[in-house]
């Protein structure tokens, strides 16, 4: 093999084994911290509808709203070209649950469906339209 | 010598750990209460655990239109005569069982530029069937490549792949905490070609396909919105002395831009071969991807309206 493709497949392997181990340390899914979601902080049921849009599911109790929204993350982000077919990656997506108390956002929960797939842009995407 | 020797050593551990490393991790699972298709049962504090039923794609998929830009050598047939100048293809998709069991086929046809860039020359069907196991992917799939406009030699395998996936805004606090904005998602992995009828396993058509090592990056530069791509796919040969050692490397790159439902991508592609010269097939295209779905959602809504 000449040396440079030598190194270049050397490097492959390199990636690989580090992809593996990677891999197999399953690290908790991180659903905090992003930016549309701590941007909603504060504001009102009307507010998130209006820039959100209708959620799946709405539950009232009281003083306490949940608003529960989901987006699957588009098709072209899950199958990738190759030469003369495609190859899959994982469907995923992702709950956003918004709950209010008194009519203002409290906390924004993120879950990714399945868990081992950071989805968390399809959220954020969800709130896109509430930082304008 | 003494060099083959070490490669084909540190080939061996790689596909032995490729192999055992999903049986390993999944082992400690195996000893708690499980579902019958080999899942935890979701908790019932989180009733929407894992679940994506609420829109859920019932089926969905993709139209792809391509025109080799700059084609020197990408041949239009399997039997490596022509030059390919347009590709079209439609990928149709199911989930059969959630993510854990998903089927797919991809319908690749290729015009030949030399004939008038219309006309279709090769028609390349997929049949597969995928799955996903925490950050495991596998894959068993079919492929027939054949000659559409004169008869020809047909190329066909069966294969079983698996990969490992890494997110890097996930498993990274390092990157997450300096690309806040970006992800990068990668995953590599290894196949088995346990059916071949006449795949090769270089560009000018010699030997056969026995393995494939496949490793694959997206970085997001923007949102998802703008994605730089890379691809690499090697193949060995199993009438080689060393049936590990890759004949062939296949790289991809290239930048992809969507738009809801649509993508524009130019990238460019190398196939030569490892272990000996030969031809080298390479080309520049521009795709288009048009994605589409049917929920089930949007299924119940039409049996509503009715």
């Amino acid at each position: 093999m000449h040396p440079i493709l030598s190194r270049t497949f050397q490097g492959l392997l390199t990636v690989l084994t580090a992809v593996l181990l990677l891999a197999c340390h399953s690290a908790p899914p991180i659903t905090e911290g992003y930016s549309h979601q701590q941007s909603l902080q504060g504001k009102s049921r009307e507010q998130v509808l209006a820039c959100a849009g209708t959620p799946l599911r709405e539950w009232q109790d009281g003083e306490f709203t949940q608003l529960r929204y989901y987006r699957e993350a588009p098709l072209l982000e899950e199958s990738m070209v190759s030469s003369k077919s495609s190859r899959p990656t994982v469907h995923h997506g992702c709950w956003a649950t918004v709950m209010l108390q008194h009519n203002r956002v409290d906390q924004v929960q993120y879950r990714f469906a399945p868990s081992s797939v950071n989805a968390s842009n399809d959220c954020e995407e969800i709130f896109a339209r509430c930082q304008e | 010598m003494m060099a083959g020797r070490r490669w084909n050593r540190r080939l061996l551990v790689l596909a032995l750990l490729i192999g055992g490393l999903p049986f390993v991790t999944l082992w400690p699972g195996q000893a708690f209460g499980l579902e019958k298709y080999g899942r935890p049962l979701p908790s019932m504090e989180e009733p929407d655990h894992e679940a994506r039923e609420e829109e859920e794609t019932l089926f969905g998929g993709y139209l792809l239109t391509g025109a080799f830009v700059k084609n020197p050598s990408f041949a239009a047939r399997p039997d490596n005569s022509g030059l390919v100048g347009m590709r079209h293809m439609l990928h149709l998709e199911t989930d059969l069982y959630k993510q854990y069991l998903t089927f797919y086929t991809d319908q690749n046809f290729f015009s030949d530029r030399t004939n008038g860039w219309i006309k279709l020359s090769e028609w390349d069907g997929t049949f597969a069937f995928t799955g996903v196991l925490d950050r495991f992917n596998w894959r068993l799939q079919y492929e027939r490549d054949a000659p559409l406009d004169r008869s020809g030699i047909k190329q066909a395998y069966a294969d079983a792949l698996v990969t490992a996936r890494f997110q890097a805004v996930q498993d990274s606090t390092w990157w997450r905490r300096t690309f806040p904005n970006q992800n990068l998602t990668a995953y590599a992995g290894a196949g088995w070609l346990f059916h071949n009828s006449l795949y090769f396993a270089r560009p000018n058509n010699t030997g056969r396909a026995l393995f494939r090592y496949v490793a694959h990056a997206d970085l997001d530069l923007y949102k998802n919105k703008v994605v730089l791509y890379g691809d690499m796919n090697f193949f060995t040969d199993r009438e080689a002395s060393n049936r590990l050692n890759p004949s062939e490397l296949d790289w991809i790159i290239g930048i992809a831009v969507r738009w809801n439902d649509m993508e524009v991508a130019f990238y460019r592609e190398e196939d030569r071969p490892l272990d000996q010269s030969g031809l080298v097939q390479k080309y520049f295209a521009v795709q288009l991807r048009f994605a589409f779905d049917v929920s089930k959602g949007a299924l119940e809504r039409i049996r509503m309206r009715r």
